[in-house]
């Protein structure tokens, strides 16, 4: 052949491979919502930025039949691009290939991506779409699972790693989403489950559909096992280049610092909050009045939404915000919340963020059904994961911060290297009406009008100790300061520990309450 | 929001006007172990009742084997008591915490 002629053999033997599954295939996947493979990726990474790898692999089955099989790219596409100019490296399950099933080969293209990823130091985005393991190849497709959960391990971490769930991923397939930082699904197509519904109605006789037992929806509210709800696949690529595109490359390297900008006009700080600590509002509203252009990306909105986590810019540099909210719960500490913040801290933590806390909140839920659920060992996560981490840490105390609350929410004694407390900011064991209820018990039951002695000590509690004074008469508080200082101290605290140093006593790890 | 649509939530720091998520709504409701129930400890069937209405077992007597699993389980009384009533059937598949026998 001449050099022309063995390009052009080349050409055609990409163009088969990039048939996938072939036309049929991909109508069906197109019926079901779903772009393809490639499509997918192509969406997802800058334009013309992919660079295909492993075009060729072929699976070397030889049981049941399957050396006849011909399955192009052994059903996964690997390669890397670029995400707002930053290179990024992915795989992407092709379901039209023999349902995106996992075998030696097609695990042994993804985990050479992900090897890639992590020398490379970028991050590693996974498009899962897969029917599973590819039962033909027995202990082979295990073992493929089993080295991929590995180098998520080894990689967590050290750069970021992204799941999207765009098609089924079930049994031991989904462990390696679990594993990875953030898990994105798209509403009617994700499905998510370790016994899927098959197995559930064989065993229990329960019937209940893919998407009731592990849809979108259910692990974005309800299991807390996906970060990112989208209603389209479009949206959700929307939401991973926002995503990525403030997190730095790996965890030797800081966000990259955009131009700095000021927060929308329309959000006025000192108006959201109201003065009665009784009274509810959306801490949103306050965290879009100190960020760069009053934008906030949220994670895990909706699920555990009595505490509000996500990513900012201030003055340029991405930072994460752990905030209490008020308008859910009162912005209680409860399970689910600190499994939410304590992870989020932890990834702000390896990733050089800075975490910055808005504190206002009543304490931890009252309740039988969180005792029982273990609300210490959970609760104990975040408290963990404040203390161990590193990065600058600077808390706002808003208005309520009582009893353990107090102390969980970034306080100084968790190493917190600024924190800031607003004059209305009541610091204390608890509310004044629990406290007076306590401490004058008995002036209040022996009084000839207890319900106004109860008044008189509710009212002489909080004049003498629900205000930030107290506390800052032992330093456990840098600053009291207006509201409308907030974005200011913050700027100016930034730039102060943008070059911090904080030494710890060497271990192997640590021991958190997992 | 309109001031009607919030709730209250009490804590030991007084009450707070809010919202409940679904999560909250949802919560299970304790309820005190019933020591007089034996309930299914798995999904599963009962193999084989090796005890009928009327019988006294003693602490420590086989009352069934229950298969869970894939593996037949031998479940032993909990009690000394009287079995007063059999609620499963033989062979059916139940749910977790299902009940299986009640003592008089």
């Amino acid at each position: 052949m001449s050099e022309d002629k063995k390009v052009l053999d080349l050409e055609q033997r990409k163009q088969k491979i990039f048939c996938g599954g072939g036309t049929k295939a991909i109508e069906k996947q197109k019926a079901m919502g779903k772009l393809t493979a490639r499509e997918r990726i192509i969406a997802l990474l800058d334009k013309d930025t992919f660079q295909e790898y492993d075009i060729f692999v072929k699976h070397d089955n030889i049981d049941f039949g399957m050396q006849d099989k011909d399955l192009p790219g052994d059903g996964v596409i690997i390669g890397t691009g670029t995400i707002c100019g930053s290179p990024v490296a992915v795989f992407a399950q092709d379901f039209t290939v023999a349902g995106g099933s996992l075998g030696f080969m097609h695990a042994r293209k993804i985990t050479k991506i992900m090897d890639y990823a992590l020398n490379m130091r970028i991050p590693l985005i996974g498009i899962n779409d897969s029917g599973g393991a590819r039962i033909q190849e027995g202990v082979n497709a295990l073992a493929g699972y089993g080295e991929i959960f590995f180098r998520n391990t080894l990689s967590s971490g050290v750069i970021p790693q992204i799941s999207v769930i765009l098609g089924p991923c079930a049994g031991g397939a989904v462990y390696s989403p679990a594993l990875t930082d953030f898990v994105f699904v798209v509403e009617n197509i994700s499905k998510m489950f370790i016994t899927g519904p098959a197995v559930i109605k064989t065993v229990l006789g329960e019937e209940i559909s893919d998407e009731e037992l592990g849809g979108a929806r259910v692990h974005a509210e309800q299991t807390g096992n996906a970060h990112f709800f989208a209603h389209s696949e479009d949206e959700c690529f929307e939401q991973i280049r926002t995503l990525i595109s403030m997190l730095p490359a790996n965890n030797a390297q800081k966000a990259e610092k955009v131009a700095p900008a000021e927060p929308l006009p329309q959000y006025k700080i000192e108006d959201v909050v109201p003065a009665d600590p009784a009274q509810p509002y959306d801490v949103r509203d306050v965290i879009k009045s100190i960020v760069d252009d009053s934008e906030f990306m949220e994670v895990m909105e909706l699920f555990a939404a009595n505490i509000v986590v996500g990513f900012a810019r201030i003055n340029g540099e991405t930072v994460g915000f752990v905030a209490n909210q008020p308008l859910v719960l009162a912005g209680v500490l409860d399970c689910d919340s600190s499994d939410k913040a304590a992870r989020f801290i932890r990834f702000c933590d390896a990733f050089n963020i800075p975490i910055i806390t808005l504190e206002d909140l009543p304490g931890y839920l009252p309740g039988i059904d969180q005792e029982h659920a273990g609300v210490i060992r959970h609760g104990a996560k975040m408290l963990y994961a404040y203390s161990e981490s590193t990065v600058a840490k600077i808390t706002i105390i808003m208005r309520k911060a009582y009893g353990g609350g107090y102390i969980a929410m970034g306080s100084r004694h968790l190493r917190s290297d600024f924190v800031f407390a607003w004059p209305q900011a009541e610091i204390a064991v608890m509310g004044a009406e629990g406290a007076a209820n306590i401490i004058f018990r008995k002036e209040i039951m022996e009084a000839e009008d207890p319900k106004e002695m109860r008044r008189l000590k509710i009212q002489e509690y909080r004049e003498k100790f629900a205000n930030p004074y107290v506390a800052a008469s032992k330093g456990y508080i840098d600053a009291v300061i207006a509201p409308a200082e907030t974005r200011k101290f913050i700027v100016d605290a930034l730039k102060v520990a943008a070059s911090k140093y904080s030494g710890r006593p060497k271990k192997k790890h640590g021991l958190p309450p997992f | 929001m309109s001031e009607k649509n919030y709730e209250i939530l009490a804590t030991e720091s007084g009450d707070f006007k809010t919202t409940f998520n679904k999560a909250y709504l949802k919560r299970k409701k304790w309820e005190p172990a019933n020591p007089k129930h034996i309930l299914s400890f798995m999904p599963g069937s009962v193999v084989e009742y090796r005890v009928k209405v009327g019988d006294k077992v003693k602490k420590g007597d086989c009352l069934m084997t229950f298969r869970a699993m894939k593996m037949n389980n031998n479940v032993l009384s909990p009690r000394d008591g009287v079995v007063k009533k059999i609620d499963a059937e033989v062979g059916a598949n139940v749910p977790k915490d299902t009940l299986l026998i009640e003592f008089e």
